[in-house]
């Protein structure tokens, strides 16, 4: 149960932050790239990112006044809440949304298929 | 012996001469010190072995395999700086860029003036230079090797009047991958992995790969084992001499929950970092700059300032990672990647933080930056946009929340504005020292002038740990250059101790 919401989450979290909303297919490839990854990070960053996860999901009940959680909301919204916790002075907000962001663009730009696009000659 | 991981270890219990806990610069090029003397020496590394054909072709790849915490490492302050380094045989030299600079005369003059250490003088280091340098390929970056960025930086420094330099770097047949933070699946790079860890090996030396040191065991002032853990399964190893070389972090960490307690009160303390900063030039012109090396020149010119300009070639994950745009404006700016100069200036800092260990006995890294290390660290970010614009760059991205982009020389002047503050900085930083500081007065450092814990007879410290001061250059030299000098001493005492 608890696994299934996380997913939901994180997936509606990387089509937010996808840089190329046309290529919907990469998102469930950078979900298991991540999840890779967040396996090699301590408990307690592990830990800290799983509440941070949760607490996107409660955040429009506090920035928008909506008691639609954040995995149900439509795209546009989802990507307006995340640039609005960016542009917060540095603190928690903005320290959760530049940690997802940092995990999500990771994985997108490590993505092979990136690689050919931008011309990596040796990933080619 | 060769390698033992944890699903091969067959013995709860081992025995050697010599113990070095850590495989990096420090302790890689110790071991192979110490092995050609024909000693009976052990390695225990943290991370995995993996053979230098078998390393990462990606950085996302290479940050599981290479990195600690996959690369998630921060150092908590104001501004919060993100951290890198390695965990696997080689350490950090194994996902470094490979810049070799010898430590600078007038940082070993201060060091022996200031701490009075002994036989530091450049004369005397020289020799360990350069056999080190032999040993490793330290060369020139030839010049087919230099990407198009590297040359427009080496000619807008140049024009400006500024001296750069050529960069040295550990190198045999560089192809220019710029795959260097994933291990160099060329080969080229000669790491410690490559270089005094294969030494090693074929000397019959033995490496428990994949186990955490967790504590020393003390009788008296001498160290007589260490209680390791890995793959769910325990190992004590014990040595008549114990040497720590697990880095900055690490080597204050485990001296601490091992209940060692420094008399100077310096252990942990006196953490430098070599703040890193970045400014990204977008060209009109196609600079690709990953065809090409890595780093090929630095801008030495404001050494002086304690500032050191550079390029580097990093990934398009690091780069979008850290641009202040999300989702497709993101997607549109990195498809301009190639049209990208990406330099960074290294700050010699002044102010110091400390390494505490958390609950569990995890290392935890405290750091705030001091307004003379954040005016540099301004005035470096000048320096740099000079130097793009005059390479030709339309617009230089910067590491500000609240000041992004300029787009013409007549802005740079903003970067000095006031309402620019520490927290509203990006920074990140490769570079840690100091935390166990070598001097010759027992009461201002952990280690003396040979990188003997004082207290104990027989455990030495050889990382960056116990640098007194930033050198304000790359370090890995200095620490490969500072280790084979403790190694000889130990060699050449070690009846006595």
């Amino acid at each position: 149960m608890c696994y299934k919401i996380t997913k939901r989450i994180f997936l509606s979290l990387i089509n937010a932050l996808n840089p190329y909303p046309e290529e919907e297919d990469l998102e469930g490839e950078v979900y298991n790239f991540i999840m890779n990854l967040l396996s090699s990070y301590p408990l307690i960053v592990r830990i800290a990112l799983f509440l941070g996860l949760f607490f996107l999901e409660v955040y429009p009940l506090f920035s928008l006044k909506s008691f639609k959680p954040f995995s149900f909301m439509n795209h546009e919204k989802r990507v307006k809440i995340i640039e609005d916790m960016l542009e917060k002075k540095p603190g928690i907000r903005r320290n959760l949304a530049r940690a997802f962001k940092a995990l999500v663009q990771m994985a997108f730009y490590e993505h092979p298929w990136y690689m050919k696009k931008a011309g990596y000659s040796w990933a080619l | 012996m060769g390698v033992i991981k944890p699903e091969t270890l067959k013995d709860k219990e081992a025995f050697f001469d010599f113990l070095i806990i850590g495989s990096g610069a420090g302790g890689g090029t110790c071991a192979g010190f110490l092995i050609e003397d024909g000693l009976n020496v052990a390695i225990v590394e943290e991370g995995d072995y993996i053979p230098p054909d078998k390393l990462p072709n990606t950085v996302g790849e290479a940050f599981l395999k290479l990195y600690r915490n996959a690369g998630a490492h921060f150092i908590f302050g104001v501004p919060g700086i993100a951290f890198a380094e390695g965990r696997c045989v080689g350490g950090s030299t194994v996902i470094n860029g490979g810049m070799c600079w010898r430590t600078p005369e007038k940082i070993l003059q201060k060091w022996k003036l200031e701490e009075g250490i002994e036989k530091i003088e450049p004369s005397f280091m020289e020799g360990y230079f350069e056999r080190i340098e032999k040993r490793i390929n330290v060369v020139e970056q030839p010049p087919h090797t230099w990407s198009r960025a590297g040359i427009i930086f080496k000619n807008a420094a140049e024009s400006l009047g500024w001296k750069v330099v050529t960069d040295r770097r550990n190198q045999k047949g560089c192809r220019g991958l710029s795959l260097c933070m994933a291990g160099c699946p060329a080969g080229a790079k000669q790491s410690v992995l490559h270089t005094y860890i294969q030494d090693f090996l074929k000397r019959n030396g033995t490496i428990f790969a994949g186990f955490r040191a967790e504590r020393i065991i003390f009788k008296g002032n001498r160290a007589v084992g260490v209680y390791c853990k890995g793959g769910g399964k325990e190992l004590l190893i014990k040595s008549k001499i114990l040497i720590l070389a697990c880095g900055a972090d690490e080597t204050p960490s485990l001296l601490m929950r091992s209940g060692f307690k420094s008399s100077s009160g310096m252990l942990g303390k006196n953490l430098y970092v070599h703040p890193n900063v970045k400014a990204i030039g977008v060209f009109d012109e196609e600079l690709y700059q990953w065809r090409g090396a890595h780093q090929s020149h630095q801008v030495h010119e404001f050494r002086d300032e304690g500032i050191l300009l550079a390029t580097g070639g990093v990934p398009p994950s690091m780069i979008a990672m850290s641009v202040e745009k999300t989702g497709r404006e993101l997607g549109r700016f990195m498809e301009n990647i190639k049209n990208m100069l990406f330099a960074g200036a290294l700050i010699e800092d002044t102010g110091t933080g400390m390494v505490k260990n958390m609950f569990g006995g995890k290392p935890v890294l405290l750091y705030n930056l001091n307004d003379h290390d954040f005016y540099r660290v301004k005035r470096a970010l000048s320096l740099l946009s000079t130097l793009l614009f005059e390479g030709g760059a339309k617009e230089v991205i910067l590491p500000f929340r609240n000041l992004k982009s300029i787009k013409s020389p007549s802005q740079i002047p903003l970067i000095f504005d006031n309402g620019i503050k520490k927290m509203d900085t990006e920074m990140m930083t490769v570079h840690i020292m100091g935390t166990a500081k070598m001097s010759g007065n027992p009461k201002r450092g952990v280690v003396d002038s040979w990188g003997r814990v004082y207290g104990t007879e027989n455990m030495f410290i050889c990382d960056a740990s116990i640098f007194p001061s930033p050198i304000g250059l790359n370090p890995m030299l200095s620490i490969m250059a500072f280790s084979a000098r403790t190694a000889e001493y130990i060699i050449e005492n070690k009846n006595r101790l």
